[in-house]
């Protein structure tokens, strides 16, 4: 494979690929489903190339479950998906979350419930991406709105994963998947690319899930010196099944924790247009750059409008909206179905400021004139 | 304002080779140091349904990626046309296919025959380049040597030469 | 490895096991350890996998690396961790329930694709864990607590469906017949390519109590009466063939591998994870 560098033009599924092959992954399951399935192709072209394994699944259930083994093994490891198949994905993203196996799942967002429409854009799995899979859980999701960044979010979604054990999707859109343009890749010697922590005790005092004051455990690639035991059933610090109630709360507090305490590292915000304006724009992924088109309007109508962008989706960037809270007259929420993150933004709104919520859910983006007569509405 | 901004669709039938052609028209861009969206609609029919191309071609940074104010639309179905007629501003060219589309006479509509002068050529399948051809010939956004340059980079050998006669078609003749 | 012991691959301090007395699982994890253990792998050289249900908890006793996970999804977590790092003998172990209920598609298709792994499926005709309801391969007419008046659908043929799905190495046995046990998981486990080690085991809790009798010296002698080699099997009539299922080998090939097939085609090798 030729390493494209420097300043190229591709689709947001394949700076996908380029970004997740540069972070050192070399094994991909999936099964294939619009619009996620360039990210396939490419992976069945291009692992084989630098080593890798490409390995077309039965089913996404069996895809998730792959993809966890082969990073058992050692082996940086992703999927793609969209939404009926995240929803297949949910029963082993528990078990990654749970088991603290480093790997990242994709998400090229269509227009659901259901099959839905199959090729047209949607946000309707944000809450499906925190909540989907059972059981009290962390997790980190990212959402790219260019190419560049889908590239620069799938090297920082392995990073992130590798650095904090755990699956991190990368919540996009068929918009910013299907997209084409313009987008600069680093030299390799440029990337910062982070790995996973090894033992760093002798073998006879080791086990797998002890933590030191980072909450991040130590687990040793299979086909080690040190035999890891892994398991989807409660656990304790050796990795094996332990039923104790206070094993069981032990655990899912850390993983909780070691998610909540770097919460500085892992969440991403853009702020765009003036720093203070009345009304601040709220908004992720492909309907972001529709309110960024806003913003440049706005700014020619004399109108003051600003946008918080939301690169990191989870943990939620509580901080970061408080902060729009407090300085905006007026909050505009616009999202590509009923107002998930809105329904977020109401949950920190102790200073009741005026929310309103944007909501398309007919497979297509949300227009710039939308947002633009909801402002000159709602200021007037 | 927004700029010196150029919004194009393509719209027509799946298999027509449209989202090629979408690619080629913002690699041309690309290569005169443009800034260059391009997106994509299609049905689920990878034949025949309804597809189409969309490409923004802007000397400054483009935030929303979709077509808004399309100044210049290829309509090589009646489903294509129908879809715009009534939502597009009156300066807005519509570019049909004079022996597949019914129009409503428009202004700015301006017919040709592209399938007839693919046939003409022995090939339906270079229909987009003949397309290509005449949205360059219609409205100067990039030259057509970028175009050429673009076409010669991406296009295999075998079907190189047809395309580029098909492009020159497009872009010298009227109808 | 002069002084290689099957204890070596056992986590004898999480003794005793969980399993009911008379129930067979114990019998097949000493005869995987001893196969371990004469075969001369190194318990970091193997990867046992395990799915959900009785034989599903046996990772707990095993010294060797393990990936305990959702229920029927062994193989798929096997495939991966097979080729995230193709050096390792990855192993799955699954009950009924996990391999071809549950865990059907995968099942097929890690045989179709011949993936090299080996699964040893412990088949005790129902979901022993939750309680004896039905499973795959419950016969029909059999009783279980959620075929109460009789199961009203057929059970597979776990090694016919592992035969035509295209496995390399395909067998039966049980644990009354303990050195053909050891024997075949030491074959399967040699063998590249997918390996099928069905062994037919007795649930005296559940579906031995409703259908041959709650003693588990009864049901032993239920194994004895019923297995009957492959040869005397296919030369019985129809009528005794209800009666009867054959153990030994039936399928012993050597298709190429899945990893063998796809360096192949794809002009690679296998480069390590980082």
């Amino acid at each position: 494979m030729k390493r494209p560098v420097g300043k190229q033009f591709m689709q947001g599924n394949e700076a996908c690929v380029f970004g997740a092959i540069d972070a050192g992954a070399r094994f991909y399951a999936g099964y294939p489903i619009t619009p996620s399935s360039e990210i396939a192709e490419l992976c069945a072209k291009f692992l084989p190339q630098v080593g890798g394994v490409f390995l077309q699944m039965e089913d996404e259930l069996g895809s998730m479950a792959a993809v966890i083994g082969a990073s058992t093994a050692g082996t940086k490891a992703f999927t793609a998906t969209s939404g009926p198949g995240f929803t297949l994905m949910q029963e082993n993203l528990g078990m990654a979350i749970y088991t603290e196996v480093p790997c990242v799942l994709v998400n090229i967002q269509r227009n659901g419930p259901s099959t839905g429409l199959a090729t047209r854009p949607a946000q309707g799995d944000v809450m499906q991406a925190r909540w989907g899979t059972h059981g009290d859980h962390p997790i980190i999701v990212l959402s790219p709105s260019s190419v560049q960044e889908f590239y620069d979010l799938t090297l920082r979604a392995f990073n992130l994963s590798e650095k904090y054990s755990i699956p991190v999707i990368l919540l996009s859109d068929e918009v910013i998947g299907h997209m084409r343009e313009d987008l600069v890749i680093p030299e390799l010697e440029d990337l910062v690319i982070v790995n996973r922590k090894l033992p760093n005790k002798p073998i006879k005092e080791y086990r797998a899930y002890q933590t030191e004051n980072d909450d991040i455990p130590r687990i040793a690639p299979f086909g080690s010196e040190y035999i890891v035991h892994i398991s989807s059933s409660c656990h304790d610090e050796t990795g094996f099944t332990h039923s104790k109630p206070q094993t069981a709360d032990q655990l899912v507090r850390r993983l909780h924790r070691k998610i909540e305490r770097n919460q500085e590292d892992i969440i991403q915000v853009e702020w765009f247009g003036p720093r203070k304006a009345d009304v601040c724009i709220i908004a992720y992924g492909a309907v972001s750059r529709t309110a960024k088109q806003v913003v440049v309007d706005a700014q020619e109508k004399g109108l003051s409008v600003n946008l918080l962008r939301l690169i990191t989706h989870w943990p939620f960037p509580d901080e970061q909206v408080k902060e729009a809270l407090s300085q905006a007259k007026v909050i505009i929420v616009p999202e590509m179905n009923l107002g998930q993150v809105a329904q977020e933004i109401l949950r920190l709104n102790s200073l009741q400021t005026p929310i309103y919520s944007i909501t398309r859910i007919d497979g297509e983006i949300i227009m710039p004139s939308e947002i633009m007569s909801k402002i000159e509405e709602v200021i007037r | 304002m927004r700029g010196k901004r150029w919004q194009i669709i393509l719209a027509g039938t799946g298999g027509q080779g449209l989202i090629l052609a979408g690619e080629v028209l913002a690699k041309a861009a690309i290569f005169e140091g443009k800034k260059v969206i391009q997106t994509q609609s299609y049905g689920a029919q990878t034949r025949g349904g309804y597809s189409q191309a969309e490409v923004i071609i802007s000397d400054e940074e483009i935030y929303f990626p979709k077509c808004d104010q399309p100044n210049l639309i290829l309509a090589l179905s009646q489903v294509a046309y129908d879809k715009y007629k009534g939502n597009v501003t009156n300066d807005c060219i519509i570019l049909y296919d004079q022996e597949i589309v019914t129009t409503n006479c428009r202004e700015n509509d301006i017919g040709y025959s592209f399938n007839h002068r693919a046939i003409e050529l022995g090939n339906t399948k270079i229909l987009n380049s003949i397309a290509l051809g005449v949205v360059l010939r219609i409205c100067s956004i990039l030259k057509n040597t970028s175009v050429i340059k673009v076409l010669k980079e991406e296009l295999p050998e075998r079907i190189l030469e047809l395309n580029l006669e098909a492009f020159n078609l497009g872009y010298e003749s009227n109808n | 490895m002069s002084t290689n012991s099957y204890k070596n691959y056992l986590k004898e301090e999480h003794f005793p096991h969980i399993w009911c007395p008379g129930c067979g699982d114990g019998i097949v994890l000493h005869a995987y350890a001893i196969a371990l253990a004469e075969l001369g792998l190194a318990p970091k050289e193997v990867v046992t996998v395990t799915g959900i249900g009785c034989w599903g908890k046996s990772d707990d006793y095993v010294a060797t690396h393990a990936l305990h996970g959702t229920h029927g999804r062994a193989l798929a977590y096997a495939t991966g961790v097979k080729l995230g790092n193709p050096v390792l003998t990855v192993i799955a172990l699954m009950g009924d329930g996990d391999a071809v209920t549950i865990g059907g598609n995968h099942f097929i298709h890690a045989a179709r694709r011949n993936i090299d792994l080996t699964a040893v499926v412990i088949n005790n005709f129902n979901y022993g864990m939750t309680g004896g309801q039905y499973s795959a391969t419950t016969p029909l007419k059999s009783k279980t607590t959620t075929s109460p008046l009789g199961n009203a659908e057929p059970g597979f043929d776990i090694c016919s469906l592992a035969e035509a799905a295209g496995a390399n190495f395909v067998a039966r046995t049980t644990p009354f017949h303990v050195v053909s046990l050891k024997n075949l998981l030491k074959e399967g486990i040699q063998k590249k390519g997918f390996s099928l080690i069905e062994v037919i085991t007795p649930c005296p809790t559940y579906f031995g109590r409703y259908n041959i009798n709650s003693s588990p010296v009864a049901n032993m002698h239920w194994l004895k009466d019923k297995a009957v080699s492959v040869s005397r099997y296919q030369h019985m009539t129809d009528e005794d063939k209800l009666q009867h299922f054959a153990i030994g080998t039936f399928v012993n090939k050597d298709r190429p591998d899945f990893y063998t097939m796809y360096q192949q085609i794809n002009d690679c090798k296998w480069e390590g994870g980082r």
